[in-house]
């Protein structure tokens, strides 16, 4: 048992996300040991996906660049709130794995749900003549481990590595992500050591994992 | 500068160099009509703000806070920013991509609450 009551991680990094995660599940109407659907959630937040077909109709140009050449540079943007519906808009980008649509949805969340400042872009018109915005890495850095621990529960990953000796790839599927994804997660909850007395491969390191993720 | 100070800072400068509007549409390649609505407050789409602030020569950024009671789409225009999961060093091309994709779906948005579809 850990602070609240609550079954969590021997690291004090694990604790802090996992209680994050609670919070986050909490505002979600949640259980603090329940997994989110990223898709399921998002009509409580309220939010809603954006059509791309919306951006490539009104806006060509630019939808050729971020779902043609540059499809590579982004995951999923969040445009803050309609004022049509009160909802939070979000565009993920379509020509991603499904996983990596779904976790990037998941990071959105919690962006949203933590009430994270936006990227303020910037247009310099003195001498590059350039748009830049500048980078939250430890914003970014939470929001990505947060929705982790939303998607893939403490508790759920614990039994399935320490009671049922499930694999990465076993836990990924039941989770709907990628394998990469699991073992992530597995190391960012401090779980890596455990994972590794039942399975002959260790997992990689989390950093190597966020970086194979993001070139699926 | 942000967006708000656009306008002013265009009319100040236009003044002090004695030009007309018809004369900063040649210089910056921006219609008279459009640079006339920005002198006047109103915000202008992505292109137009590019062109703007390198005939200036200023940065540009958008709007530290939203005002109060968002209604319009000069309202949303001054704070065009972004929950963004992309790579730590975003290219020019997608930076300007996305810019003008958030004028594309609050337009589409406002055509929704118009419609009343909200």
């Amino acid at each position: 048992m850990g602070s609240g009551g609550y079954f969590l991680p021997f690291t004090d990094t694990g604790k802090a996300t996992e209680l994050l995660a609670i919070q986050v599940k909490t505002r979600l109407g949640l259980g603090a040991y329940d997994a989110v659907d990223p898709y399921t959630v998002l009509a409580a937040l309220p939010a809603r996906l954006v059509d791309p077909k919306d951006i490539t109709r009104s806006s060509p140009r630019a939808a050729e660049t971020l779902f043609g050449e540059q499809r590579a540079d982004w995951s999923a943007i969040g445009y803050g709130v309609s004022p049509a519906t009160g909802e939070s808009l979000v565009l993920l980008n379509p020509t991603h794995h499904p996983h990596r649509q779904r976790v990037s949805l998941m990071e959105e969340i919690v962006h949203i749900l933590r009430d994270h400042p936006k990227t303020q872009l910037c247009f310099d018109g003195t001498s590059s003549g350039s748009w830049a915005r500048p980078y939250h890495a430890a914003l970014e850095d939470e929001a990505y481990c947060v929705g982790a621990a939303c998607i893939i529960p403490y508790k759920q990953l614990f039994e399935a590595i320490h009671r049922l000796h499930e694999s990465a790839a076993a836990i990924a599927v039941r989770f709907d992500v990628s394998p990469v994804y699991a073992t992530y997660r597995i190391n960012r909850a401090g779980l890596s050591r455990v994972y590794a007395k039942h399975h002959p491969t260790p997992g990689s390191r989390w950093s190597r994992a966020k970086r194979e993720i993001n070139r699926e | 500068m942000t967006v708000d100070q656009l306008g002013a800072e265009l009319r100040s400068r236009r003044k002090e160099l004695g030009l007309s509007l018809r004369a900063v549409e040649k210089h910056a390649g921006i219609s008279a009509a459009t640079l006339s609505r920005v002198e006047r407050g109103n915000i202008p789409q992505v292109g137009v703000i590019e062109k703007l602030a390198q005939w200036l020569k200023v940065n540009v950024s958008t709007a530290e806070t939203a005002k109060a009671g968002v209604k319009t789409d000069q309202d949303l225009k001054r704070m065009i920013a972004v929950h963004l999961r992309a790579n730590r060093k975003l290219s020019e091309k997608t930076a300007r991509a996305i810019a003008e994709t958030f004028d594309a779906v609050m337009r589409v948005e406002m055509e929704r609450a118009k419609k009343g579809e909200g």
